[in-house]
C-alpha cells in the first residue's frame, strides 16, 4: 500500500507567503518546482530570484552556468541529450536532474525566463572542434553581452565564431586568431585580445575599455595613435592597456614626441573610477598627461613594468640573489604542477605566475604573470621543468607541491624519472579526460600527502588507495571494503548504486570503532537507486531528529565554512560517545556528519 | 501550561494574577487582552505574549483600552477557526518575552492543520511563526521530484489549467450573454 502523501494546496497561500516559503528552499527544489507546469514557471519568474548571470560553455560537453550566491551547472554531453548532469554549488555536488524531456535549447529558454533574463551573459568557446551543429541555436544566441574564446579553440572556430556570434559588450579572446580584423565589432564596452599590436585595428575597435596582448609595441604606432586620439579618434575609450609578450626597447620619449604633455611626478597617486565597477579604483602613479583638443580631455600615459616578471629574473641572477628573493617571504597559496599535452608550473596567489613547458626538455617556457600581465617569455637561464620547480619551491619558501593534477597526458614514463620532485605533494588530481592507465599508474607512483581527488571510474585501483588521507573524492563502483581502508576525514563518493546492506554494515561497523578520522560522508548514486533509510538503519539504534531541525557542521578543512544538516538520523558510537547524523536525500544522495565535541 | 481560558464570550475571564509583594523590585502588573474566533471561544492573552502579533499590538495601541474594556470587547478574529487560534496563542504564550529560538521544534505537526495555520499566522502578522510555517511548508518537498511537488503541493497539471481557462471562458461567455439578453428585455 502507497504511504499517505501529504498534500498542501500551495498555490492558494498568498503570493507573499509563498515567496517567504521559496527563501526557505535551495535552489534545486525551486527548479524542480518550476518544472511542475507552466503556472509554476510563472511563478518562479515572480520570486526574482537574484543572479549574475546565465552563460554558456561550449566544449566537447556543453554547459549552462547559473552563476550567482546558489550557482549551479548544468552539463549536457550533446545538444541531443536529454538528462543533463547538474552540479549545484556548492553542497550538493552533483547529481542528474528530473529529466523533463528538455534538450540544451529548451533549457536554456527555460532557465532565461524563470530568472527574469532577457539574453545570455557570457559564451565561452573552448575546446570545440566545429560549431556547425550551433549555428542552428542562433536565434537562441542572439543577444548574449560578452564572447569568450579560450586558448583551446582552434584558429578555424575561433574565426567562424567572430563572425557568426556578436557579442554586445564585450570580446575576449584569449590567444592570437589570424586574419579576424573585419570581424572585430566596434564599439564594444571591452575587448580584450591577444594579437599583433596594428594601428588601424586599434582605431576600429573604439572601446571604452581595450586591453591588447601583443607580441612587441612600436613607439611609432603608439605615437600616432596618441595624435590621433588628441585629434578626435576612438572617442569612447577611458582606459587602454597595452602589454608587450617581449620586452619592449619602446622609449616613453619616443611614444610622446612631437604631442605637447606635462609630467607628473611619481609620488603623485591618483584614482581612476572603474565604470564598470564603482568599488574598484585603479590607481595612476606619475605618468604624462595629454590633452584631447575638441573637448579637453585629459588622458594620464603610464609606462609599467612587472616586478613580479622583475624578481623572478633577479632571482635567477645567482645563487646570492635567489637568496635575497627567498627571504622577501613573497605570498602565494601553493605552487601546483599541471600535467597535460603540456606541463604548467602554476606559483598560484594574488601575484601569481604560470610556466608552460612544451615538454620535459623545453628551456624556454611561456610564462604568465597573474593578473595584469597575461603571458611573455621569461628570460632562459637554461633551466628545464625540474630544475624550474626547484627554484620556485625554494624563492617561494614552499616545502612541497600543492597540487599534481594529471590531465589529458598520454603517457607518464619520462615522469617517473621526477618522483623525487614529487616525493612529498599535498592532493593528486587526476582529470576525467586522463587515460585509464595513465590514472591507474598515477594512483600507484605518485603518493599524495592529504587529498586524492579522482574525477573518473578508474578500474582496478583499489589496493592503491591510500589511507588516513584528510579527504578522498571519486568516482568508483562502492564497495565496502575500500571505504573501510579509506579512513579519510572527509570522503565523497560517486558511485553507479549504494546497497542498502554494505552502508548498514558500515554503520555498524563505524559504531564499532572503524573509520575513526571520518567527519564528513558523502556518497552519491549516479541512478536513482532504492535504498531506503529503515533499511540503512536496521538493527541500529538511532534517534530521528525532526525535519524541521537545521545544525551547523563545521567544515574539518575550512573553519569558514558551515554544512547545514536538516533532521536526520543520529547514531552514537560506542566507545568515544561520538554522535553521528545520516540522512538519505532524494533517491541519490547519503549523507553522513560526524560531530565532534 | 498555557495560560488561555476557555468561555463563551459573555462569561467573565478570570482577574490577572498580580506580583508577590517579596519581590525584590516592584513588578507592574500584566495587562491582559480578550480574543476569539470563529467558535466565539474567548482566550486570554497577555499583552506581552500579544507582542508577536503586529497585527493585535497595532490594535491594542490604537484602541487603547482599558482593562475592563478590554475584558468586555474581545478581539474578534471571524476568519480563523478556534482550533488554529488555539495553536497560535498557545505558541505567543509559550515564547512570551524570549528571544525567539532559531529553530522552533514546537510547532503543531498536524500537516492538515497547517495550511490553516500559515493563513492565520499571515493574517496576524506574527513574523518569526510565520517563517517557521514556511520553513514547515518548504520541508514537505525538500528532495522531491517535479511531478511528486506537484502532487503534495496540489498543483494542477497544464492539461487541467487549460481545461479550468476553458471553462471559466465559456462561463463568462455565458454569462456576458445572459447579461445582454437581459439589457435587451429591459429595453423592449
Amino acid at each position: 500500500m502507497d504511504a499517505v502523501v501529504p498534500r498542501f494546496p500551495f498555490l492558494r497561500l498568498p503570493e507573499d507567503v509563498q515567496m517567504k516559503t521559496f527563501g526557505q528552499m535551495p535552489m534545486m527544489e525551486i527548479l524542480n518546482f518550476s518544472l511542475s507546469s507552466k503556472q509554476t514557471k510563472s511563478t518562479a519568474r515572480k520570486l526574482k530570484l537574484k543572479i549574475h548571470g546565465i552563460d554558456v560553455h561550449i566544449n566537447e560537453q556543453i554547459g549552462i552556468t547559473v552563476a550567482g550566491y546558489q550557482r549551479f551547472v548544468l552539463t549536457f554531453r550533446g545538444l541531443e541529450d536529454i538528462a543533463p548532469k547538474a552540479e549545484f554549488c556548492w553542497h550538493v555536488f552533483s547529481q542528474f536532474i528530473p529529466n523533463p524531456g528538455f534538450q540544451f535549447e529548451h533549457w536554456l529558454n527555460h532557465l532565461l525566463y524563470i530568472f527574469n533574463q532577457s539574453r545570455i551573459r557570457i559564451i565561452v568557446f573552448d575546446r570545440v572542434p566545429c560549431i556547425q551543429d550551433l549555428l542552428s541555436f542562433r536565434r537562441t544566441f542572439d543577444k548574449f553581452q560578452t564572447l569568450w574564446i579560450y586558448p583551446r579553440c582552434p584558429d578555424h572556430v575561433a574565426k567562424e565564431v567572430l563572425t557568426k556570434f556578436r557579442p554586445e559588450n564585450k570580446l575576449i579572446i584569449h590567444k592570437n586568431v589570424p586574419d579576424i580584423d573585419n570581424s572585430i565589432t566596434s564599439n564594444l564596452d571591452k575587448i580584450h585580445m591577444k594579437t599583433i599590436l596594428e594601428l588601424d585595428k586599434l582605431l576600429i575597435m573604439n572601446s571604452r575599455f581595450i586591453d591588447m596582448f601583443t607580441q612587441n609595441i612600436s613607439s611609432r604606432d603608439i605615437n600616432r595613435f596618441l595624435k590621433l586620439w588628441i585629434a578626435g579618434s576612438n572617442g569612447n575609450l577611458e582606459m587602454l592597456f597595452i602589454q608587450s609578450e617581449n620586452p619592449t626597447d619602446s622609449e616613453i620619449n619616443q611614444v610622446l614626441k612631437g604631442i605637447s604633455h606635462e609630467n607628473v611626478a611619481d609620488d603623485v597617486e591618483r584614482q581612476y573610477p572603474d565604470w564598470r565597477n564603482k568599488a574598484l579604483n585603479w590607481i595612476v602613479k606619475g605618468g604624462f598627461d595629454i590633452r584631447r583638443r575638441g573637448d579637453g580631455a585629459i588622458a594620464t600615459i603610464t609606462y609599467v613594468e612587472n616586478r613580479f616578471f622583475k624578481i623572478l629574473n633577479f632571482s635567477l641572477s645567482s645563487k646570492q640573489t635567489k637568496s635575497t628573493v627567498r627571504k622577501l617571504k613573497l605570498k602565494i597559496y601553493g605552487i601546483d604542477v599541471h600535467i597535460n599535452e603540456q606541463i604548467g608550473i602554476n606559483a598560484a596567489g594574488r601575484q601569481g605566475i604560470v610556466l608552460t613547458f612544451r615538454g620535459l626538455e623545453d628551456m624556454s617556457p611561456k610564462a604568465e604573470f597573474r593578473w595584469r600581465v597575461p603571458s611573455q617569455f621569461i628570460s632562459n637561464p637554461g633551466f628545464r621543468f625540474e630544475q624550474w620547480i626547484n627554484h620556485l619551491l625554494y624563492i617561494f619558501n614552499q616545502s612541497e607541491i600543492r597540487n599534481l593534477v594529471f590531465g589529458g597526458v598520454p603517457c607518464i614514463q619520462r615522469l617517473l624519472n621526477f618522483r623525487r620532485t614529487f616525493d612529498k605533494f599535498q592532493t593528486l588530481w587526476i582529470y576525467a579526460r586522463c587515460p585509464d592507465h595513465v590514472a591507474k599508474e598515477a594512483v600507484i607512483k605518485f603518493q599524495p600527502e592529504k587529498k586524492l581527488v579522482i574525477d573518473k571510474h578508474v578500474p582496478d585501483i583499489d589496493n592503491y588507495i591510500i589511507s588516513n588521507l584528510d579527504k578522498i573524492h571519486m568516482k568508483t563502483t562502492l564497495e565496502l571494503d575500500e571505504l573501510l581502508i579509506m579512513n579519510s576525514k572527509s570522503i565523497a563518493i560517486f558511485t553507479p548504486k549504494i546497497s542498502c546492506r554494505d552502508m548498514n554494515q558500515f554503520l555498524k561497523l563505524w559504531i564499532a570503532g572503524s573509520n575513526r578520522n571520518l567527519a564528513m560522508l558523502f556518497i552519491q548514486s549516479e541512478n536513482p537507486t532504492d535504498l531506503e533509510i529503515n533499511q540503512v538503519l536496521k538493527g541500529i539504534s538511532h534517534e530521528k531528529v525532526s525535519d524541521d531541525v537545521r545544525r551547523k557542521f563545521p567544515d574539518p578543512r575550512n573553519k569558514k565554512v558551515r554544512w547545514i544538516v536538516n533532521g536526520g538520523f543520529d547514531i552514537k558510537r560506542g566507545r568515544d560517545g561520538a554522535i553521528a547524523t545520516v540522512d538519505y536525500v532524494g533517491d541519490r544522495n547519503f549523507k553522513m556528519f560526524v560531530w565532534r565535541s | 501550561m498555557s495560560s488561555t481560558e476557555q468561555g463563551t464570550s459573555s462569561a467573565a475571564p478570570a482577574e490577572p494574577t498580580t506580583a508577590p509583594e517579596s519581590a525584590a523590585a516592584p513588578e507592574v502588573p500584566e495587562s491582559f487582552y480578550y480574543v476569539h474566533g470563529k467558535d466565539k471561544v474567548v482566550h486570554k492573552v497577555s499583552a506581552g505574549a500579544l507582542q508577536h502579533s503586529a497585527l493585535i499590538h497595532g490594535m491594542i495601541s490604537n484602541l487603547g483600552y482599558t482593562e475592563e474594556q478590554a475584558k468586555a470587547n474581545p478581539f474578534p478574529f471571524e476568519n480563523i477557526d478556534g482550533d488554529i487560534l488555539q495553536m497560535v496563542v498557545d505558541w505567543c504564550n509559550q515564547h512570551k518575552g524570549k528571544p525567539t529560538p532559531p529553530e522552533d521544534t514546537n510547532l503543531p505537526k498536524q500537516k492538515e492543520k497547517l495550511f490553516d495555520l500559515v493563513l492565520a499566522v499571515n493574517y496576524l502578522e506574527i513574523k518569526e511563526l510565520l517563517t517557521y510555517c514556511c520553513k514547515q511548508v518548504a520541508m514537505m518537498v525538500k528532495g522531491k521530484s517535479p511531478e511528486e511537488i506537484r502532487e503534495i503541493w496540489m498543483i494542477p497539471t497544464d492539461a487541467e489549467d487549460e481545461a479550468a481557462e476553458k471553462e471559466a471562458k465559456k462561463r463568462a461567455g455565458k454569462e456576458a450573454a445572459g447579461e445582454t439578453a437581459a439589457a435587451a428585455g429591459d429595453a423592449k
